[in-house]
């Protein structure tokens, strides 16, 4: 019997267990009411890719070329926000006025063979990214395991993936060219307009809008990505070893269950292949045991446990192999709702272990297991990895289930480890909190902010709660 | 982070990871039938259009393993032919199940999405197409 089949026949028997008198399950999916309804004809709205944010901006502007991006911002009324993909979960975009898609200003503007590096439109959608960098013999030296967002994007949250030699997205940039709403065009890097370039290497869009970006990266290579399941105590106690021992490391653990899932990523060797393949709903089969088991009194948790363990155990490895903008990314199918922090990195074990024990001794209706990422550190101001490395821990709930009151009880678990959260993920901090999180440089941060929008015509309500108005 | 339980979970079937090489064919049918080699009565996406196409729709639309109907095989789209233009463009703007809302393209208009739609389900062209 395979492990799918296992959990549907397990499935089955929670059903069983249902129909024989038992009070239903605990978590009642909500309908999946549009954040924002549509009639055709009628003004369309944005919505995000997790579909808790919308607008419906008055004016909005999808520019073809820079001049056309500058002349844009020139123009521009009111509160001015850009778009790439519209993966961040935390209302970054949403503006009432004009919104500037940069879905157009994609593509690979040059590249240089000696310094194995490329300059990329900041529209460009790294699923695109890889095949292009390719063509000319390079690629990125890491890569997050989804590739929908936009380069631009990435850059602004300091999206990131794991390994603890490798920074964020946005450590890799080695020049940027920032449009301003005055019409101007920034060009910096480390030696030129070094304060904003520090500034907009991660800006949540506050600066200006990226037009360009210079990636630093590496000569096109081929990785193999190792999944197992494990248990997630040993894993944890030997955490260190086990980044050291491969390129990229990480952890899914489970709520409610002693098996996590590792994914250990090296370079390739000659021989490896694939063994085994996405299954981009699993996540579902994995929320219906839950869903039959989880609410059934004294047992239900330990059920779901067991059922879980046993269908993993005993399992062989799976593999992927191929170039590594093939391998980093995987299709995600399935919405969810994600909070994020990134706490120092030798604390991120004892706080994801108190993360997983207070969502069962709370009884907390979530079974989206949790991602777990080691990031270096780096010296951009606003990077959550700011002078640290840290340990990045997510936190999900479908999209169609409650998530606020739980991510509630979870939060202050990362604040009491010195949690930073992720810019473009949910979270509560305003910016009184977020200035002590960042002593070293917030003042800089909003020294260049003010100076190059000084009317704040680049803050919508989100950004004046984040930064102060 | 799916992919973890995808691993673990999903042993049958097993088949090497998806080449770059399906979603090139792909492009250039795209192309091709925006050139006019396609059936007459089909919406033709001007270059833009084709553009933000590309660039959003094909990334799920040519990779059978992300569950989306697949561009070219008309059994995956007979049911969502059936619905309607403006049932699907409803859906398509407010996103349905892994449908994304407005299929990531935050560019496009509801003119655009319309030949965008038109195209890939195969539903006829309307006058304003080009």
């Amino acid at each position: 019997m395979d492990r799918r089949k296992f959990l549907q026949n397990s499935l089955a028997l929670g059903v069983a267990a249902a129909t024989a008198g038992m009070s239903g399950c605990r978590q009642q999916p909500l309908d999946l009411e549009p954040v924002a309804a549509f009639a055709p004809g009628e003004p369309m709205p944005w919505i995000n890719w997790a579909a808790n944010q919308s607008c419906t901006p008055e004016w909005r502007s999808a520019p073809a070329s820079v001049d056309e991006l500058t002349e844009a911002l020139k123009t521009a009324k009111g509160c001015v926000r850009a778009v790439g993909a519209g993966h961040s979960f935390s209302p970054v975009v949403p503006t009432d006025d004009t919104m500037i898609s940069m879905d157009l200003l994609s593509g690979l503007v040059r590249h240089d063979a000696e310094k194995q590096q490329a300059t990329l439109l900041a529209g460009t959608r790294m699923h695109a990214m890889g095949p292009m960098l390719h063509s000319v013999g390079q690629a990125l030296p890491n890569m997050p395991d989804m590739d929908y967002p936009s380069i631009g994007g990435a850059i602004a949250n300091s999206v990131h993936a794991t390994g603890t030699t490798f920074g964020s997205m946005s450590s890799y940039v080695k020049e940027l060219k920032l449009a301003t709403l005055s019409g101007d065009l920034i060009e910096c890097s480390e030696e030129k307009n070094p304060e904003i370039f520090k500034a907009a290497q991660t800006s949540i869009g506050s600066l200006g809008i990226v037009s360009e970006i210079t990636l630093q990266n590496q000569a096109a290579f081929n990785l193999t990505e190792v999944s197992s399941a494990e248990n997630l105590n040993d894993v944890l106690d030997n955490i260190e070893q086990r980044c050291n021992d491969h390129r990229h490391f990480e952890i899914f653990p489970i709520p409610y269950s002693e098996t996590c899932l590792t994914i250990a990523t090296d370079i390739a060797k000659l021989g490896d292949q694939s063994i085994g393949e996405d299954d981009p709903q699993a996540v579902n089969t994995v929320r219906r045991v839950f869903d039959a088991t989880s609410w059934i009194p004294l047992v239900g948790e330990s059920l779901y446990d067991k059922i879980l363990t046993t269908a993993l155990a005993g399992e062989s490895e799976t593999v992927r192999t191929g170039p590594s903008y093939q391998v980093f990314p995987h299709v995600r199918v399935v919405r969810f709702r994600e909070m994020e922090y990134t706490v120092p990195a030798d604390a991120g074990p004892a706080c994801v272990r108190e993360i997983l024990k207070t969502i069962k001794d709370k009884h907390l209706p979530m079974c989206f297991p949790l991602e777990y990422r080691y990031v270096k550190g780096d010296d951009i101001w606003l990077s959550m990895f700011e002078g640290q490395a840290g340990c990045s821990i997510s936190v999900h709930q479908f999209g169609d289930l409650e998530y606020k009151k739980l991510f509630a009880e979870i939060e202050p678990i990362f604040w009491k480890y010195g949690g930073r959260p992720h810019w473009g993920k949910i979270h509560t901090l305003d910016a009184s909190k977020l200035a002590k999180l960042y002593p070293k440089h917030w003042q800089d941060f909003h020294e260049v902010r003010r100076e190059l929008d000084p009317q704040g015509r680049l803050m919508n309500r989100h950004l004046k709660t984040i930064f102060g108005s | 982070m799916n992919r973890l339980l995808s691993h673990t979970l999903s042993p049958s079937n097993w088949r090497p990871l998806p080449q770059w090489a399906v979603p090139r064919r792909i492009v250039l049918l795209c192309i091709a039938s925006a050139l006019g080699f396609s059936a007459p009565l089909t919406a033709q996406p001007d270059a833009r259009q084709m553009s933000l196409f590309v660039n959003n729709c094909l990334q799920c639309h040519t990779r059978p393993e992300t569950g989306a109907p697949v561009i070219g095989v008309a059994e995956d789209w007979k049911t969502i032919a059936s619905q309607g233009e403006e049932a699907i463009l409803v859906n398509v703007v407010q996103g349905i199940k892994g449908m994304p809302p407005l299929g990531y393209c935050s560019a496009c208009s509801e003119e655009d999405l319309r030949v965008m739609l038109r195209f890939i389900v195969g539903l006829p062209s309307k006058s304003g197409d080009k």
